[in-house]
C-alpha cells in the first residue's frame, strides 16, 4: 500500500507546477555558470568551490522545504486530508508515502541543476571525465542532503503553524550561521553532513564551505563527534567522516519520520 | 436471545455508545449512544449541534474524549482497514483542483488496493451513476459546485461500500441535481446498504431518510421516523430562500401554494417564503425547474427557522 500511495503521490508532484518552478530555481545557477565561462572564470574551482556550496548549503535544503512543507500542510489547510484519512492505508504508510515522493520531486529538481551546471563547467576542458565523476558526486551529496532535510521538514509541516517561513529561517538562518561559529558548533546543523561526504568524497578544501580546520587536507574525525566541544571556543574543528556522516544522516531521517508518523497520527483537525 | 434479536443486531452497522468528544474546554458531544442499520438515516441538528463531530468521531477522523464507537465491528480511529467497506462524501468543498473528475476518483480508487484498469472502470461506474458520464474528463476546479458534490459522491461510492457517510450532500446542488441524488441515496439504502446523511435542513432529511437522529446541542434530542417529527412541528412555519431573477412573478405564484403564508423580498433577486408545508414548495419548484416555466437558481432553508423549530422542540 507504501508503493501505490507513493506512486499516486510521486505523479501528482512531480507533474505539478511547484516541481516546475523548483526546478527552474536549481537551473539558474547554470546561468552564472555560462556567463562566468564566457568571462574565461577556471571551471575547475567554479564547480569545486562555488557551485558546491551553492547547491550544498542552499538548494539541497530550499528544495525540499516547499516540497516536504507541503506534503501535508496544504491538504491540512484545504482539509483535502480527508480524502486519505478516510481510505484503508495506514496514516505511518501516507506519511512514508509523501516523504519519499518528496525526496525524489527535491532530487530531480537537484539533478537536473547540478547535471546542466556540469555539462557546462566540464564543457570544452580536457578533463571531462573529471568534471562527469565530480556532478555524480555533487548529485549523490544533494540527493543525500534532500533526504535529510525533506524528513525534518515533514515534521515541520505537521507541527509548525508557519512552517514555509520558520523552513526558510531555519535554512538560510540556524544552518548557515552555525556553520561561522567556532568550534563544534557545526556539529549542530543538518547541512555539516551532507558537505563533509563532499569534502571527503571530492577532496576539497573545508574552507570553500566556511569550516575552519586545522589541516592542509581535512581532518577527520574517526569516532563520534563531541557535542560539548561546542562552548569550547578556539577549539579545532574536525569533519566527521564519511561513515559517520551517512550514519548521522541516516540516524536523523529516520528519527525525523518516526516524529511525523508520531504527529500525524495525533493530529485530528482534519 | 431470540433469532429475531440477533438477526436485528446483524444489521446494525454503527454502534456509538456514551460517546463524548471535547476540544479544550468546548463541549461539542455529550453522552452519544445510538445505533444505526441498513437504509438511509437523517442525522438532523442546527448549525454547531454537534453534527459534524459526530460525523468524524463515526468516521474516525477524530478520537472519542470517552465512550465507544463500533463501524463494522472495527474502532474507525485505529483502525483504518475498515475503510474498505465504508465510504466518506465529505462536507469539504476543496479538490486536487488541477485533477479531472475521472482522474480525481480513479486516483482514490487505487488507494482501496486496486488495480489500475479495476479502479477506472469502477470510477466510471461511480461517476455514471451520479450523472456525471458527460463531464467526467474535465477539470475539477472548472466544475459547478452541484458537480463538485457529486464527484465527492462518487468518489465515496466507487470501492461499492457497505456503510456511506455523507455530510450535507445536497449543499449547492439545484433542484434537478437534488432530485437525482436524493433517489441515488434512496436506491443504495434499497440495496442493503448502510447510509447515514447529515443536514441542518428539515426538509432534504424528510426526503432522505426513514429514520431520524435529531442532535441538538451535542445531545441525541429525538431519534425516529421523520413523519414523527415532522408532525411535532407541523405548525411551525419554514422559511426558504429562492434565488431567481424573477423574483416578484415567483412570489405571486407561491402565494397560492397550500401552506404559504408570506413571501418577502431581499436584495434584489432573493425571495423569501414562510410556509408550513415545505415539502409541497419543494416539490413546486422542482418541477416548475423541470418544465422550465420558472428559473431558480438556488433553493435554501435558512437557518433561522429551524433554530426556532428545535427551540420549540428543546422546550
Amino acid at each position: 500500500m507504501i508503493l501505490t500511495a507513493f506512486l499516486l503521490f510521486l505523479r501528482r508532484d512531480l507533474l505539478s507546477k511547484l516541481t516546475a518552478i523548483l526546478t527552474v530555481v536549481c537551473l539558474l545557477p547554470t546561468v552564472i555558470c555560462v556567463i562566468a565561462r564566457i568571462y574565461d572564470a577556471a571551471p575547475r574551482p567554479m564547480m569545486e568551490e562555488t557551485m558546491s556550496v551553492l547547491y550544498l548549503s542552499a538548494l539541497a535544503a530550499l528544495v525540499p522545504v516547499f516540497h516536504a512543507v507541503s506534503a501535508f500542510h496544504e491538504q491540512f489547510e484545504s482539509r483535502t486530508i480527508v480524502y486519505l484519512l478516510t481510505r484503508p492505508p495506514t496514516r505511518a504508510s501516507y506519511v512514508i508515502a509523501k516523504f519519499l515522493s518528496a525526496w525524489v520531486c527535491s532530487s530531480f529538481s537537484l539533478m537536473i541543476g547540478v547535471a546542466a551546471v556540469g555539462l557546462v563547467c566540464g564543457w570544452g576542458t580536457p578533463n571531462t571525465g573529471f568534471f562527469a565523476l565530480l556532478t555524480f558526486r555533487l548529485m549523490s551529496c544533494c540527493v543525500l542532503a534532500a533526504g535529510v532535510y525533506c524528513a525534518l521538514f515533514l515534521v515541520f509541516g505537521l507541527a509548525l503553524k508557519n512552517p514555509v517561513l520558520i523552513g526558510l529561517v531555519f535554512t538560510f538562518g540556524w544552518e548557515n550561521l552555525i556553520a561561522y561559529l567556532p568550534g563544534s558548533a557545526p556539529y549542530y546543523s543538518v547541512g555539516l553532513y551532507p558537505r563533509a561526504l563532499f569534502i571527503h568524497w571530492a577532496d576539497v578544501d573545508p574552507t570553500a564551505f566556511n569550516y575552519q580546520v586545522e589541516a592542509t587536507t581535512p581532518s577527520v574525525l574517526s569516532g563520534p563527534p563531541d557535542l560539548t566541544s561546542m562552548a569550547k571556543i578556539g577549539s579545532v574543528f574536525e569533519l566527521p567522516s564519511t561513515s559517520w556522516s551517512l550514519g548521522v544522516m541516516v540516524g536523523l531521517s529516520v528519527l525525523m519520520i518516526g516524529a511525523a508518523v508520531l504527529l500525524f497520527q495525533r493530529r485530528e483537525d482534519a | 436471545m431470540s433469532a429475531g434479536n440477533g438477526s436485528a443486531e446483524k444489521r446494525l452497522t454503527i454502534e456509538v455508545r456514551n460517546l463524548s468528544k471535547w476540544f479544550g474546554d468546548v463541549v461539542a458531544l455529550t453522552n452519544v449512544s445510538m445505533s444505526i442499520g441498513g437504509g438511509v438515516t437523517g442525522l438532523l441538528g442546527p448549525n454547531g449541534a454537534g453534527k459534524s463531530t459526530l460525523f468524524k468521531c463515526l468516521t474516525g477522523l477524530c478520537a472519542p474524549s470517552s465512550g465507544r464507537v463500533s463501524l463494522l465491528g472495527s474502532d474507525p480511529h485505529g483502525d483504518p482497514s475498515v475503510f474498505k467497506r465504508v465510504g466518506i462524501c465529505p462536507d469539504v468543498d476543496k479538490f486536487f483542483e488541477e485533477m479531472r473528475g475521472l482522474e480525481f476518483v480513479t486516483w482514490l480508487a487505487r488507494l482501496h488496493g486496486m488495480e489500475k484498469p479495476p479502479a477506472r472502470a469502477a470510477a466510471e461506474r461511480a461517476l455514471d451513476r451520479v450523472g456525471l458520464t458527460d463531464v467526467m474528463h474535465k477539470k475539477l476546479g472548472g466544475m459547478s459546485k452541484g458537480m463538485r458534490q457529486r464527484v465527492k459522491f462518487a468518489q465515496a461510492i466507487v470501492h461499492d461500500p457497505e456503510v456511506v457517510f455523507l455530510d450535507e450532500p445536497l449543499n449547492g446542488m439545484d433542484p434537478l441535481a437534488r432530485h437525482a441524488t436524493v433517489s441515488l441515496m434512496d436506491a443504495l439504502g434499497k440495496e442493503g446498504k448502510t447510509v447515514v446523511v447529515s443536514s441542518h435542513i428539515l426538509h432534504e432529511v424528510d426526503a432522505m431518510s426513514q429514520k431520524v437522529i435529531l442532535l441538538v446541542h451535542g445531545r441525541v434530542l429525538a431519534e425516529g421516523s421523520v413523519r414523527e417529527i415532522r408532525e411535532a412541528i407541523r405548525t411551525k412555519p419554514h422559511r426558504i430562500a429562492i434565488t431567481t431573477p424573477d423574483p416578484r412573478g415567483l412570489g405571486h405564484r407561491v402565494l397560492g401554494l397550500d401552506g404559504v403564508i408570506g413571501v418577502a423580498f431581499e436584495s434584489g433577486d432573493r425571495l423569501l417564503v414562510d410556509t408550513t408545508r415545505p415539502d409541497l414548495l419543494f416539490d413546486w419548484v422542482t418541477e416548475c425547474a423541470a418544465s422550465q416555466t420558472a428559473r431558480v437558481d438556488e433553493l435554501s432553508l435558512t437557518d433561522e427557522n429551524l433554530e426556532a423549530v428545535f427551540q420549540m422542540l428543546v422546550g
